[in-house]
């Protein structure tokens, strides 16, 4: 149970940083391309598929042999590996490091999201800002961490917190990747294995209700900008 | 201002890292597209990438040679001339060929291996998508030549079945929604404002909060397994959201209607079936869209409340995995199965569930 609450805090911290930190970088790297809808709709496409379809996608990619003579590898990490001179892995089942490659399964389906919503508020920031610091001499760097960072703030808030309830709960990635063994069970799977495995409601409701606490802060702090915005009039 | 476009490292840098994302992002998915379409031993034998055009030795042609021939003896061919156990371990001859002796000395046969251009579509089948949809028994040779015998997963039917999930769970909610949503907006009634702060306080509760109490009442009643529990439990898990978007949009639409349709002698129900509801299309394609797409893709309820009785794609996709961890053949043509409607709903209407996606998407 404690390894599930840790492994959680993994995924929360790194999976939710990753997804964030990327989707920034894409969206800036994008903005103003030739090529920008089309890049955004090849990184967003991901948002599509479920995720038990991209276990497969992953678990092919990590696709380890075995040992023997003359293997050739056909998982594609594994391929990549070997012509670098490295040694083909059983991903899946290194310690500790495991959580990490299915935290990648995470970035790669919710990176679209965290881009296409920061994007768009990169894209509603006034270009007459960005026009006024290029014209005081300001380089991109300066323009990116004190004139966009600071105007997407909200939006990366947002973005961050969607994203941590999504990693908080999830659920079939681990389900379908290891099934929570080897070290990478989580707690939405521990709840599934006390309702359904062992049978025990009890504990599988207690595990709902700490999920439930953990929300309360999000869900109080939604409850106040509802209130402030009042579109309830 | 315009930017003058010039070389420059930054410019490269910028370049480089844009394609990485772009392979990683796509590379994945077109691996398992390639290999849904491979035979199945040639999966095992090697990478998908090999169905990419690339340089490889190939095979040529055979020369027998005499059976008179000593192959103690220095052994010429084709005017080399080179020991049995050099030839054995093969001879480049040219940059481009390569002269090597098949098996053991009896064997008198050297194969001539030429560097080629290969992998333009080397193989390719619709077998595997023919398998994975069958619920019969199904045969398939591997790398190593044995046959083996495994029974279908029946994908025809999970897809079916998904169908039969994911309409009805997708309109249901939106009608109860834009009911009520018509209602927090434009209708003064007891307890509006306790019920829609009820509403935007469920959009982030996690449904593992409500899985146990809605099973344990399914049970009681005989539902687990059936469609009805599917698309019962899918309307209420999506209606806060529902609700939430679609009176974001309808709360915006001008008074003036309103009260020009009041006037006019229109009742409550007329105006929401002839002017609210034709008015808020969009806002109803982007809800359609995002909850289509999240009860397709759907794992945990339909494991909890449809069981194995009647699989969807995502259960019969994970029970593959389960059962089938090494049958990429299968399991890549099943995920590309499970991916088609989705993947063509989401290109067809992206707009629509971007829209979704900004009016906010906490879903639990």
């Amino acid at each position: 149970m404690l390894e599930a609450f840790k492994n959680n805090l993994l995924w929360m911290v790194f999976g939710t940083s990753t997804c964030v930190i990327l989707g920034i970088m894409i969206s800036v790297l994008v903005d103003k391309s030739k090529f920008e809808k089309f890049i955004k709709a090849l990184i967003f496409m991901p948002m599509a598929i479920s995720f038990v379809g991209a276990g497969v996608i992953w678990k092919f990619m990590y696709a380890y042999k075995g040992e023997g003579i003359n293997i050739t590898e056909i998982g594609l990490l594994n391929a990549i590996v070997v012509a670098l001179g490295g040694e083909a892995q059983a991903w899946l089942l290194v310690p500790f490091w495991n959580n990490f490659f299915l935290i990648a399964i995470m970035v790669w389906l919710q990176t679209g999201y965290a881009m296409v919503i920061i994007s768009s508020a990169i894209k509603s920031i006034p270009e007459a800002i960005m026009e006024a610091a290029r014209v005081d001499g300001a380089e991109d760097i300066t323009i990116f961490f004190r004139i966009t960072i600071p105007s997407i703030m909200p939006t990366i808030i947002t973005v961050t917190t969607t994203i941590l309830i999504f990693s908080l709960k999830l659920f079939d990635i681990v389900r379908v990747m290891t099934g929570g063994n080897y070290g990478t069970n989580v707690i939405a799977n521990e709840f599934y294995l006390r309702q359904f495995t062992y049978g025990n409601s009890g504990q599988a409701s207690a595990i709902a209700i700490v999920l439930l606490v953990v929300i309360t802060p999000v869900l109080v702090y939604n409850l106040r900008e509802f209130r402030s915005r009042r579109t309830l009039k | 201002m315009k930017k003058k476009k010039k070389f420059s490292p930054g410019r490269l840098v910028v370049t480089i890292v844009l394609v990485l994302f772009i392979l990683a992002w796509v590379v994945p998915s077109f691996g398992v597209f390639v290999t849904s379409f491979r035979d199945p031993a040639d999966i095992y034998a090697s990478g998908w990438w090999s169905v990419l055009p690339h340089r490889e030795n190939v095979k040529t042609r055979e020369i027998t040679l005499p059976d008179d021939l000593d192959p103690d003896q220095p052994i010429t061919i084709e005017g080399y001339t080179a020991s049995f156990a050099e030839w054995r371990e093969g001879i480049a001859v040219t940059d481009e060929k390569t002269m090597q002796w098949y098996g053991n000395k009896r064997s008198r046969r050297v194969d001539v291996f030429e560097r080629k251009w290969v992998g333009f579509g080397a193989n390719l089948t619709l077998g595997n998508y023919r398998d994975v949809l069958t619920g019969g028994t199904i045969t398939f040779t591997d790398a190593t030549g044995n046959t083996i015998t495994r029974e279908g997963n029946n994908f025809s039917s999970a897809v079916m079945n998904s169908i039969a999930v994911s309409v009805p769970a997708t309109i249901i909610p939106i009608l109860i929604a834009a009911f009520a949503a018509y209602a927090f907006a434009w209708m003064n009634f007891p307890g509006r404002k306790p019920l829609f702060v009820m509403v935007v306080a469920l959009l982030v509760v996690p449904l593992q909060i409500a899985l146990i109490p809605v099973l344990q009442d399914f049970t009681r009643w005989g539902l687990t397994g059936s469609f009805v529990s599917m698309w019962l439990a899918h309307t209420g898990f999506g209606l806060p959201l529902a609700i939430y978007l679609l009176y974001n949009y309808i709360s915006t639409l001008p008074r003036d209607v309103f009260e020009s349709a009041y006037i006019d002698g229109a009742t409550p129900f007329k105006t929401f079936v002839w002017l609210v509801l034709p008015m808020s299309v969009p806002a109803l394609a982007s809800f359609a869209i995002f909850q289509f797409l999240w009860v397709w893709n759907d794992y945990l309820v339909a494991l909890i409340f449809l069981g194995d009785r009647h699989r969807v794609v995502t259960s019969a996709l994970a029970s593959m995995i389960g059962e089938k961890g090494q049958d990429w053949h299968l399991l890549t043509s099943g995920a590309f199965l499970s991916m088609l409607l989705p993947l063509a709903v989401f290109f067809g209407l992206q707009r629509f569930f971007v829209r979704g996606l900004m009016a906010g998407s906490v879903k639990g």
